[in-house]
């Protein structure tokens, strides 16, 4: 329990000190701020285009935001732009502490390699699970704002979920980089990952249950599409998905040298 | 005591062998010297005792506790330096100690006063800055401290000097004279001067084989150059002693040192102490000194790993 204080306390300072991480939060907050405006702005800028001279004879039809276009927005960037932001800011987290060798140093002050990864994992679920909300509480705002009202039915739920996707892709993206000896080949390990669970979430057999499809679920819950069914699979194999990350990684930790 | 003792370990790199069938017993309270030419297997073996890299086989135990790799327990009672320290660069040299402190158990109030005390001894009290702006040589002294900071039973230096210039080595070398009253220091170089200065007992590795442990003055001993060194008034004298030795079977490499000095190996010593003064007086020339040479460390090195 010392060393797992120790360490989480040395993450915090991290998260305060590198820019690395500050402009992860950053991104959560522009993208909490930018897809109401986004979705608001899109119709205007399109009937500007449609209007100016060289686009004569061309007719646009753009329908006019409604709630839904709203979360589309804050969710689409969330599962593109937040995805690849994520594995940008934490694809080293383990890698280049195993490559620099400040990990070495940690690990010969008597401690385990499951608390050292553990801290990891906590600290970087805590920084995702912070800036989220944060983002996410912002788009509610900025929305209510713009639109009027914000909070519809199956808020909640579909918030949540794209919650839970994040911290499953952090977990992955953790243990791409512990699998990793350097930054490079983390990174390509993490991108390789995702892509291939989401080809394999393609196949019907495992669509069902790929926490991948976490995702998509979100829009179709707001819509009333999603059946309690549809949503319980994904939600227990991504729930599922974190410790068994962390157990892998643990595995690979305790038999790597370093 | 034994602070150390490793049994028939042994490190396998594919079909490379890094350290062969090493034994090694360090009791407790010495300094030990670990030395090798580039290469030898050093840093192999420390990273091995530090649990970092998992030995092909053999055993390994720290004050007297088996040690196993990728478990923690059974290190806390070591500090340790790597050969190239690397820290979190957002970090200051108090912050990491702190930190390290922690780790080590070290309860807060005593931490900051110990923090301190390390600081000083390596020469860091007043660096404020973040140790990303720190040269090698500023954190190879970190590390010192980082590893001396809970008075760890066996401190494990890896090239503690390397980055040093000649007024920092002297430092660490007191250093560790200093902490030996209290801990047993087991330090890797390649650096003689180092070792001959500080160490009680040194073991020389060459391509992962250990070729010579023993203590100081037993090595001494053992490569003694039976050479003697005689100095006469001129260089015409000195002429005169080398010409009259070239005729001598017990005598061979005869040669002049700075005009004046003539240097003569014997075929065993006594022959030298009492012959060499006989053909001096024969000769009339006037002894201004004489004495053995004993053995450099360089030279034991040179011997051992060529032999």
């Amino acid at each position: 329990m010392r060393h797992l204080s120790a360490l989480l306390e040395k993450e915090w300072m991290e998260t305060l000190r590198d820019a690395k991480r500050l402009v992860l939060v950053a991104v959560f907050v522009f993208v909490g701020l930018l897809s109401p405006l986004m979705a608001k702005l899109t119709p205007e800028l399109f009937s500007l285009i449609a209007d100016s001279p060289g686009m004569s004879g061309i007719r646009m039809s753009i329908p006019e935001p409604d709630i839904f276009t709203y979360y589309e927005q804050f969710l689409k960037n969330m599962s593109q732009m937040i995805l690849f932001a994520v594995m940008l800011a934490f694809m080293g987290s383990v890698s280049q502490e195993k490559a620099e060798g400040t990990a070495s140093l940690v690990l010969t002050k008597g401690v385990s390699r499951i608390v050292f990864l553990t801290a990891k994992f906590l600290s970087v679920l805590t920084i995702i699970s912070a800036a989220y909300w944060l983002s996410a509480i912002l788009f509610l705002l900025y929305t209510s704002l713009l639109y009027g009202t914000s909070v519809i039915a199956g808020t909640w739920a579909a918030l949540s979920l794209m919650w839970l996707y994040l911290l499953f892709v952090s977990a992955l993206v953790l243990l791409a980089s512990t699998f990793s000896r350097s930054i490079g080949m983390s990174a390509l390990l993490a991108f390789g990952l995702v892509f291939f669970l989401m080809a394999v979430s393609a196949l019907p057999v495992l669509r069902d249950w790929s926490p991948m499809s976490l995702s998509a679920l979100p829009s179709r819950i707001l819509q009333g599409l999603a059946t309690f069914r549809q949503i319980i699979r994904p939600v227990i194999t991504g729930i599922l998905s974190i410790p068994v990350c962390l157990l892998l990684s643990s595995w690979s930790f305790s038999r790597q040298e370093l | 005591m034994t602070a150390l003792e490793l049994t028939s370990l042994q490190k396998n790199y594919e079909s490379v062998q890094a350290v062969c069938n090493l034994h090694l017993s360090i009791p407790e309270g010495s300094i030990y010297g670990f030395l090798g030419p580039n290469g030898a297997g050093k840093t192999t073996t420390l990273r091995m005792i530090t649990g970092l890299i998992k030995p092909t086989a053999g055993e390994i135990r720290i004050c007297g506790r088996p040690v196993a790799f990728g478990n923690a327990k059974g290190r806390e009672s070591i500090g340790y330096l790597p050969d190239v320290p690397n820290f979190y660069p957002w970090m200051k040299p108090q912050e990491y100690l702190m930190f390290s402190g922690k780790l080590y158990g070290i309860p807060h109030r005593q931490l900051k006063t110990q923090v301190s005390e390390v600081l000083e001894t390596v020469g860091l009290a007043k660096a404020k800055r973040s140790i990303g702006s720190y040269s090698r040589g500023m954190k190879q002294r970190l590390g010192i401290a980082q590893a001396l900071l809970h008075k760890p039973k066996l401190l494990l230096l890896d090239e503690p000097a390397s980055a040093l210039d000649p007024i920092g080595r002297k430092d660490v070398m007191e250093i560790i004279k200093r902490v030996s009253s209290s801990t047993t220091v087991f330090f890797s170089t390649h650096i003689l001067t180092d070792i001959e200065r500080v160490c009680d007992r040194v073991a020389i590795l060459n391509g992962g084989v250990l070729v010579v442990e023993d203590n100081m003055d037993a090595l001494k001993r053992k490569y003694a150059l039976n050479q003697w060194r005689i100095r006469v008034d001129s260089h015409q004298q000195a002429m005169r002693l080398s010409d009259a030795l070239q005729g001598e079977a017990w005598a061979s490499r005869i040669r002049i040192e700075q005009d004046v000095e003539v240097l003569v190996s014997v075929s065993d010593k006594e022959t030298g102490s009492y012959r060499i003064p006989k053909i001096v007086s024969d000769l009339g020339l006037p002894i201004n000194a004489m004495e053995l040479l004993a053995p450099t460390l360089e030279d034991i090195f040179v011997k051992a790993v060529r032999s």
